[in-house]
């Protein structure tokens, strides 16, 4: 496995971003975002409303990178075994041959992820976490690169199993797409009559390219001054919220920061790639008590109240 | 840290808690601040006693009001401390007013009580009440009490109050001085400032600070603008006299303030013309004198009463001698021969209780007055048969000396007057000795320590303040009693029964009182030499053409007496056998042997400082520069300084170093020309939102070297010539 230099890598995850916005109109930060994580090998719950692109942009990604592309459409009766996959038995070897799951690929997308129960969750979720797959207690390594785009709806909240702190806490970022603007959604109109664009979208760089990336990205300098900067930050919240950042989350700004930083061509974390990623990063891993604001509020008072330099 | 959660100013129960903490300083330099302003108050209540020549001891009863402070503090709460407190106030109070004279009931003292305190909040030295040594004995132990109580209970902002106010009741007094006042100031500032450090442990924020600090600065600065020049001259210059503020002449110094007089340093003469006198009998023009000596000066203790027109001849043969006086300036005194018993005046009059008079508002220029005085006509036989049993009153009041007086002039006087056997002879030979032994001269450099110790030990010359504290100290060791007494010589005579009278004329002499015969004077000066320098004065004078030197009558050698000089009637001050201090003759010639650059002409001293530095001064000069240093560190001025070197020069060192020093004096120079740097802002947002274009260069590289922690030499080149042309621009 190659590495590349930052410049390349911050070519290579440009060029993505640029062929992903051919499909998916406005969202350009929501876009450079998701590379962003990609980049820095986590995984991406988008919360939206239906109907706005999520598919769409997981899609691309995966089109995009050359890369495999399953998608798991979550429903209550959704068994573990329909993620992971199933050992059948050939009647002809007599012996039991593993069918593998949606999971096996390189890009998956769960769909409504809270729709399933959670035994199903957890299934996914471990994937997530240990890039690899138990079933009949034998366990498989999944493909390399490995990359979980989680839809939620933000409607429909009953019949939903609302994902757990614990597991929430897996995604490194969370994203939402949002309704496009009067401009984008005519834009959107215009693109889809006729043949839908992402039947036509092509390649922009191979899997190989983006493996190299993210070794690039996780090689990325990061001072002791900027870790300093986001342990102050983690701590601001886990004294201004009732659940506060995890070390996790800590680690997982860190990582989106390095995609950042890869991202502009730099290879090493400034402050300002801490405070790009933040938001993404640390909100949904904060919960507040009934009616003393939202996340969003600590994520921003963290902001504005931790000094950049001690 | 346990304690801060405790409640302030409760003990918890059952447990003994030392007083002073090594672990929490705040707490001990806020209880020092406390303690320093209960001995600033304390000292200047002992210094009280001391020169009142008090029996009590301020020392032990600040002791015992400290251990009693404590031991409340360990016993009982906020509210009965209170009620202590005021107790307190009441026994002190009730002790005093039982200790004024018992002619006068309590109903009536209140009037007096009440007169008195106002006086006292404006300026009146507490060394003026006749029993100031009580007065101070009893404000003594209530506020040390309950200053301490507060402070022993955490509740220092409240205890510095309480002493800051009795302290600040001595500065209204006047009693307090300026090293003394600063001290008290240093003491409230430092037990608010630690006291609200001990109280809110999240350390003081800024305003409250600065709240702080401006009013230690006032307190400060109101105490070194107001008491520094009262120390200085002791005159306010109240326009009462018409003396001029200028404190440095003798005239003002003597006879502009009726209630104290400050000794001065060198003092100069005035030439002006005051007044003219017609009058059979010549004599000094008294105008009052003082009875307490504070060891710097003297003070006027008791009651100023409206004159009901009588007055008691004094004992004894005495003469009436009407005496007329037309002013030549404004005045506000009544100089006469001793002892006045009738005027008539063109204002109300009051009555000293020394028995002098004194118009209630300045006379002015060619408004006249006539004083009819009954002069003693005691001989020295008569003076040396007087018995030596004192009254009472007289003895309390002039024969005090303050507590501390050296006893060595005690001893010296008993040297000096050897044998001799009654009150007149003690009183002549001590004359005689001062003007024999001591030189005159205006010129002296005040002394620090006791006047009347240093003159007669330490210094040579000196002006008639000099001679005549020293005299009346030295008789009073003897317990003979004696007073200060000031007004005016005769002055120059300008026809058979005139004098005209100048400003240098001004004169301090002593009263010595003798039992049957009142109060008799004498005047330790040499006269010669006084009068040798008033001539020249004189002389200055007319020769640079000055205002209001002479009159249409007087002049160089216009009257010559015929009548022979020696042995006069005259003679005013009793000693008959001695001429010395006879009748001043008008001297139109200097003597020979003294030329026009005789070196003892007095040189005017603007000002009237000191060549030498007093101790006193010394200690402000190092408190005033203490606060100095404190007040540029407070506002930066050292700060300042540094940067403004730290910010034009740069040694170098590694390049990453370079780098960041360089970017950190860009950075400071851009902040004083923008905005300065949020915290929340990165180095990046702030060089896009001021920076040209030379500090965005200096801003990537400066990340690369703090993010990246990699800079080369070229960089370290760049940077600091970047950060020159951020800094020169």
């Amino acid at each position: 496995m190659s590495q590349h230099t930052t410049a390349t890598a911050g070519e290579t995850a440009r060029r993505v971003i640029d062929n992903i916005g051919e499909v998916i109109v406005g969202n350009e930060n929501s876009i450079e975002h998701l590379v962003v994580a990609l980049l820095g090998r986590g995984h991406v719950l988008l919360e939206d409303v239906p109907g706005v692109g999520k598919t769409m942009l997981a899609r691309a990604v995966a089109t995009s990178f050359e890369c495999e592309f399953k998608r798991v459409q979550f429903t209550p009766d959704l068994l573990p075994a329909d993620i992971t996959g199933v050992n059948v038995f050939d009647q002809a070897d007599q012996t039991f041959e593993f069918r593998p799951g949606p999971v096996f690929a390189n890009v998956v997308l769960g769909d409504e992820i809270n729709r399933a129960p959670p035994k199903t969750q957890a299934a996914l979720l471990e994937a997530m976490e240990e890039q690899q797959v138990t079933a009949d207690g034998t366990t498989r390594t999944l493909p390399e690169p490995f990359f979980v785009v989680a839809t939620q709806n933000s409607v429909e909240r009953d019949r939903t199993y609302e994902l757990p702190a614990a597991e929430l806490d897996r995604f490194a970022v969370k994203l939402s797409l949002g309704y496009p603007d009067p401009d984008d959604e005519t834009e959107i109109l215009g693109r889809v009559v006729g043949e839908h664009p992402i039947e036509t979208l092509e390649p922009v760089a191979t899997t190989e390219d983006l493996v190299a990336a993210q070794t690039t990205t996780a090689e990325v300098t990061v001072s002791e001054e900027v870790r300093d900067y986001v342990t102050r930050l983690a701590g601001y919240t886990r004294e201004n919220a009732q659940l506060g950042v995890s070390p996790r989350g800590s680690v997982a700004l860190l990582q989106a920061a390095q995609g950042r930083a890869v991202l502009n061509d730099r290879d090493y974390v400034l402050p300002d790639d801490i405070q790009q990623e933040t938001r993404p990063v640390f909100t949904h891993r904060i919960r507040v008590a009934r009616g003393e604001g939202d996340p969003g509020d600590v994520v921003a008072s963290a902001l504005e109240a931790v000094p950049v330099e001690r | 840290m346990s304690g801060r959660e405790r409640p302030r100013g409760r003990l918890p129960e059952g447990r003994v808690r030392t007083l002073f903490e090594v672990d929490r300083p705040d707490r001990v330099l806020a209880t020092g601040g406390v303690l320093l302003v209960i001995l600033t108050y304390l000292a200047v209540l002992d210094r009280i006693v001391v020169v009142a020549d008090g029996s009590g001891s301020v020392p032990v009863l600040a002791a015992l009001s400290l251990a009693g402070g404590t031991a409340l503090a360990r016993l009982v709460r906020p509210r009965w401390a209170l009620v202590c407190f005021l107790a307190l106030v009441a026994v002190g109070t009730q002790q005093y007013v039982a200790s004024l004279p018992a002619t006068v009931a309590l109903g009536e003292n209140l009037g007096p009580f009440v007169g008195d305190t106002v006086s006292l909040l404006t300026g009146m030295s507490i060394l003026r009440i006749i029993n100031a040594d009580i007065w101070a004995l009893t404000l003594t132990p209530a506020p040390t009490v309950f200053a301490w109580y507060l402070a022993v209970r955490r509740r220092y902002v409240a205890g510095a109050a309480v002493a800051g106010s009795t302290l600040g009741l001595l500065v209204l007094t006047g009693d307090a001085g300026a090293t003394t006042t600063l001290l008290g100031a240093v003491g409230v500032a430092a037990a608010a400032g630690f006291g609200t450090v001990e109280a809110t442990p999240t350390a003081v924020d800024a305003s409250r600070r600065s709240v702080l600090v401006g009013l230690g600065g006032a307190v400060v600065g109101a105490s070194v603008l107001d008491v520094v020049p009262s120390e200085r001259a002791g005159v306010g210059g109240d326009g009462l006299g018409g003396f001029g503020g200028d404190a440095t002449t003798t005239e003002a110094n003597l006879l502009a303030d009726s209630e104290s007089l400050q000794i001065q340093g060198s003092i100069s003469l005035s030439p002006t013309v005051r007044f003219r006198i017609e009058s059979e009998r010549v004599g000094y023009w008294r105008a009052l004198s003082f009875d307490r000596y504070s060891g710097r000066g003297w003070i006027r203790t008791g009651e100023t009463e409206p004159y009901d027109g009588t007055t008691a001849p004094p004992p004894g043969p005495a003469e009436r001698v009407r005496q007329e006086v037309t002013l030549a300036g404004q005045l506000g005194r009544l100089p006469a021969l001793w002892k006045p018993v009738e005027v008539d005046v063109p204002a109300s009059v009051d009555a000293y209780q020394d028995g002098s008079l004194a118009p209630t508002r300045s006379l002015r220029e060619d408004e006249s007055y006539t004083v009819t005085s009954a002069r003693s006509e005691a001989t020295p036989a008569d003076l040396r048969s007087a018995p030596e049993q004192y009254p009472d009153s007289i003895e309390q009041r002039y024969l005090a000396l303050p507590g501390d007086f050296p006893s060595r002039v005690a001893d010296r006087t008993a040297d000096i007057v050897g044998d001799a056997a009654t009150a007149y002879d003690v009183a002549n030979r001590v004359e005689a000795w001062l003007e024999a032994n001591r030189d005159y001269s205006l010129d002296v450099d005040r002394p620090g320590g006791d006047i009347a110790d240093q003159f007669l030990f330490e210094m040579d010359a000196g002006y008639c303040t000099y001679f005549a504290t020293t005299m009346v100290a030295m008789l009073r060791t003897q317990d003979i009693p004696a007073r200060f007494t000031v007004g005016y010589t005769p002055g120059e005579r300008v026809g058979e029964s005139s004098w005209v009278v100048r400003g240098f004329d001004a004169h301090a002499w002593v009263e010595v009182y003798f039992p049957g015969y009142g109060w008799q004077q004498f005047d330790p000066t040499p006269a010669g030499p006084r009068r040798l320098n008033e001539q020249q004065r004189l002389e200055q004078a007319r020769l640079s053409d000055e205002d209001n030197v002479d009159t249409n009558e007087t002049g160089p050698g216009e009257w010559s007496p015929t009548p022979t000089p020696t042995a006069t009637p005259e003679t005013t001050v009793s000693s008959g056998d001695r001429t010395a201090t006879a009748i001043p003759q008008r001297s139109g010639v200097a003597p020979p042997g003294l030329s026009e650059s005789d070196p003892t002409t007095p040189t005017p001293t603007p000002g009237g400082a000191a060549g030498s530095v007093t101790s006193e001064q010394a200690a402000l000069a190092v408190v005033a520069l203490a606060g100095g240093v404190a007040a540029l560190r407070l506002a930066g001025i050292d700060e300042l300084a540094y940067r403004a070197v730290w910010l034009r020069y740069q040694p170098r060192n590694s390049p990453l170093e370079d780098v960041e020093r360089a970017y950190a004096r860009a950075e400071y120079a851009l902040e004083a020309r923008t905005r300065t740097r949020r915290p929340d802002e990165t180095v990046r947002q702030y060089a896009a939102a001021v920076g040209d274009e030379p500090f965005q260069r200096l801003a990537r590289l400066y990340e690369r070297a703090m993010y990246a922690e990699t800079a080369s030499e070229s960089d370290a080149d760049d940077a600091v010539e970047l950060a020159a042309v951020v800094v020169g621009s």
